[in-house]
């Protein structure tokens, strides 16, 4: 219990952070009120400006002003968009679900191939499958995603036409952003597994079950690959978080209507209630799942002590 | 054993090639049984005869055309943006009393005349017959009702309407009776007429309005244009269909959907695989490849978007010299730069008004660097040891704010411009800044700029908003020049109405600004469409994507 107090207390503090810091991002790049007006500003006079500075509060304190943005985001309030002239907290909402299609697909890919792939590797240690796999993480893990998602859309969207190229819809336009949102996990994954399990084979008690005459595959799945599945349970449920959080050049790249490019997209046009609602959403969900890794790790591995 | 392999391999192949081969097209017949009156002998006979016909095939449905633009459409309500993707549709969904053709000039859409009864006053006489989606009737009244929104719009600070609303400075609008108009501004605003073929002075139904929320406005997009709205889907995609209870009656293209895409590379590639049919901002480099590929072709255009460069006033002093600022522009290999960066799709140019109305008598600096050394020597500022100029001890050293990524090839085009300057003696430094960076710096008056600074100017479409960047004390002035030749002229043209005499007025002041010279002109932007061979369509120089013309070959 008192573990749980204090990773959610950490968790509040995080976001807390967060939020002090997108709210102050308004004030570092210009002038709120003549942001807020764009092209129109050009045209006021400087009493025009001061009098919508007043109307719209940015000639408060800055203290005052950040009070004033706590007490409407605690409550989803973040202010319309300038752009969208809709409630900030609303367009990110739109949005998340699209992101967290991406992040959640490419995941599963990632865990899905990329674990077998590691135990393929560790089981074969030294042959030419283990030197193949190796490579091809090498590979996941340098490639850019950028130039994977221009090759696969080349390849498939354009030459053989098997898929789209861009937009959201079937399942048919989650496979290439997923799969170029999933390389570099994919390959992470694979090599944890590979080290991880290679490290457990090595152990006494997997010595001692070869020793009781039991099958290479009660040995592998019923003891090794167990022990051995812990520290990549915690990478796999970090990688959620950054998937989220980093999809903004696989949406960018699949036009994948996501809030990684719609925040860039606000930041490009200093929209920013826009820009605090996204930053704090996506500080949210990304401490929301660390903060359920942690406890489903120390719930799983009762020799864990954060003291 | 052998030879029956090879027989299988054989009838495989010849099956593959059967299949991939095209089909016969399918003739489709009816039976028909006709009746036939006859005489036979004297008597009346009805003969009946079984006959076969060939039936004509329905035409397939048409595909869709597909635009793919560079950003989503944010809203369908022309009141709540200012976005160029979103401008493209709404001139297809909405009405204005006027519009830009596509040699941009104006021409009549709603109003079928206009005249300026006083000073303050503009009548507009509308033609009858047009309505809207859902049936209200475009009149005065509704345009009236829809003026005044925007209006509202800007006192109560919502909407996306301040510059569009400022520039108009309309007191009010109001029905005279069921198709005359009238405008009634605060000034005089002789090119009224032009800021009526704006988009957020569109015709919108105020019935619809009085029952509906601005929100589900934005989402049904109802207006009074050739197309409808028939499917909204925020974030992906606006599909806009031909209404056939058009006026004009309704245009060729049945189906148009607009779509986004953020990257260059995805656009390229849906048009490609035949997924688009136009594109918009394609790169200059990627247009041979574009071009090799079957099926499409780029389809650039001399578009209305002035790049130039900016000297602020009130920065380093030997940019209040016109000696200096002439050698900036002798130094500067424009020519060069087009042909290195743009592999010569740019056009030099030394005017600042677009055409039509542009000075025709302006020549842009010729590229002479013997001209630019003389010039500088002139105003004092000698060759140094080190090759950089200077004067009473202070050196001609520039810094440069460059935007990156927001123009076609923006922080190239500053590099090679810093380098031309290296060689007569001027050392500048290219500050490269993302765009939400450099756009801060405009603010105020460019009071964040440095000493110079790379900026593109939109087409203001009148030659009077075009000279906004060199009017002293306005707020487009972000270079801070003044000249009080100039301003003399720009405080005639406040009360100057008749339009030629404006444009005379307008390009003696773009002789006398190129004369001291004000800026460093470039050149006006190429913008790079390409579109699919089935489309029989033109891009713009407005920057607009519009189909009304278009049709399929």
């Amino acid at each position: 219990m008192a573990y749980l107090v204090r990773r959610v207390l950490q968790t509040v503090i995080v976001v807390f952070g967060v939020s002090v810091f997108a709210f102050g991002l308004m004030f570092l790049t210009g002038d709120p009120a003549e942001v807020r007006l764009g092209a129109g500003a050009d045209l006021m006079t400087a009493d025009e400006i001061q009098e919508y500075r007043e109307k719209m509060g940015y000639d408060r304190p800055w203290y005052v002003q950040y009070l004033d943005f706590l007490g409407g985001a605690v409550q989803g309030d973040f202010g319309d968009s300038i752009r969208y002239h809709e409630p900030a907290f609303e367009v990110v909402r739109r949005r998340f679900p699209a992101t967290a299609q991406l992040a959640v697909v490419s995941l599963l890919i990632s865990v899905a191939l990329g674990v077998p792939i590691g135990v393929i590797s560790a089981t074969h240690p030294n042959t030419w499958l283990d030197y193949l796999t190796t490579f091809i993480a090498l590979v996941g893990q340098s490639v850019p995603s950028f130039w994977l998602g221009i090759m696969l859309m080349l390849i498939f969207g354009v030459w053989l036409r098997w898929l789209p190229i861009s937009g959201r819809g079937g399942w048919q336009n989650l496979l290439m952003p997923s799969f170029t949102l999933a390389a570099f996990s994919l390959a992470r994954n694979m090599r944890l597994t590979r080290s991880s399990l290679l490290e457990v084979i090595q152990q006494d008690y997997v010595r001692t079950a070869r020793a009781k005459g039991l099958s290479e595959y009660r040995v592998l799945f019923g003891h090794a690959l167990r022990n051995a599945m812990l520290p990549i349970v915690t990478m796999i449920g970090l990688q959620l978080g950054f998937l989220m959080a980093g999809s903004v050049i696989t949406e960018s790249i699949f036009a994948w209507p996501g809030v990684g490019r719609l925040i860039i997209e606000a930041i490009y046009n200093k929209d920013f209630p826009l820009i605090q609602a996204g930053v704090t959403m996506l500080a949210i969900a990304f401490t929301m799942v660390n903060l359920i890794v942690d406890l489903l790790y120390a719930y799983i591995d009762p020799r864990v002590r954060y003291d | 054993m052998k030879r029956l392999s090879l027989l299988l391999v054989l009838v495989t192949i010849l099956s593959v090639v059967a299949a991939c081969a095209p089909a016969e097209p399918e003739v489709i017949t009816e039976t028909e049984i006709v009746e036939q009156t006859v005489v036979v002998e004297g008597e009346t006979v009805v003969q009946t005869e079984v006959v076969e016909k060939v039936v004509t095939p329905t035409p397939e449905p048409q595909d869709p055309v597909v635009v793919l633009q560079g950003a989503e459409i944010i809203s369908m309500d022309p009141y709540f943006t200012q976005s160029l993707p979103d401008d493209s549709v709404q001139k297809h969904v909405f009405q204005m009393l006027t519009r830009f053709n596509k040699d941009v000039e104006l021409e009549p859409y709603v109003a079928e005349s206009w005249e300026m009864v006083d000073e303050l006053t503009w009548e507009f006489k509308l033609k009858e017959g047009y309505t809207f989606h859902n049936g209200e009737v475009v009149d005065a009244h509704a345009f009236a009702f829809s003026l005044n929104r925007g209006n509202e719009l800007l006192e109560a600070g919502e909407g996306d309407v301040t510059y569009q609303y400022t520039l108009m400075n309309m007191d009010y609008a109001e029905a005279v009776d069921d198709y005359t108009l009238r405008v009634v501004t605060n000034e005089p605003n002789p090119i009224m007429p032009i800021h009526m073929a704006h988009t957020q002075t569109a015709a919108v139904p105020p019935g619809y309005l009085s029952e509906h929320t601005q929100q589900e406005f934005q989402q049904a997009g109802i207006g009074s244009g050739p197309y409808k709205v028939v499917e909204n889907v925020p974030d992906e995609r606006v599909v806009i269909e031909a209404w056939e209870d058009y006026k004009d009656g309704p245009p060729a293209i049945k189906t148009i959907i607009w779509r986004a895409a953020p990257e260059a590379a995805t656009r390229i590639n849906e048009l490609k695989a035949g997924n688009a049919d136009i594109i918009a901002n394609v790169p200059p480099d990627l247009a041979l490849s574009v071009d090799k590929a079957s099926g499409v072709h780029m389809a650039p255009v001399d578009g209305l978007r002035r790049m130039f460069i900016g000297m602020h006033q009130e920065r380093h002093p030997a940019l209040q010299q016109t000696e200096v600022r002439q050698a900036i522009n002798y130094a500067f290999d424009c020519e060069g730069m087009m042909q290195s960066l743009l592999a010569g799709a740019g056009q030099c140019s030394g005017n600042l008004i677009n055409r039509p109305f542009s000075n025709p008598e302006i020549e842009p600096y010729p590229y002479d660097p013997e001209r630019a050394a003389e010039l500088l020597d002139e105003a004092g500022w000698v060759m140094g040891a080190d090759g950089i100029r200077e004067k009473d001890g202070e050196k001609l050293s520039l810094e440069m704010d460059c935007p990156n990524g927001r123009y076609i090839k923006d922080s190239e085009m500053c590099q090679v411009f810093g380098s031309d300057l290296e060689e007569v003696g001027i050392d500048v430094n290219v500050n490269i800044l993302d765009w939400s960076v450099f756009i801060g710096k405009a603010l105020n008056r460019g009071e964040g700029f440095a000493d110079l600074h790379l900026i593109g100017s939109g087409p203001g479409f009148s030659p009077r908003s075009d000279l906004g960047y060199i009017e002293a004390e306005t707020g487009s002035n972000r270079s801070r020049y003044a000249n009080d030749e100039i301003t003399a002229i720009f405080d005639q043209l406040k009360t100057t109405y008749e339009m030629d005499k404006r444009v005379e007025l307008t390009q003696e002041i773009e002789m006398l600004a190129h004369e001291d010279a004000a800026v460093v002109q470039i050149y006006f932007q190429v913008d790079f469409y390409a579109a699919s061979d089935r489309l029989d369509w033109e891009p713009r120089p407005d920057e607009r994507i519009l189909l009304l013309d278009a049709s399929l070959r």
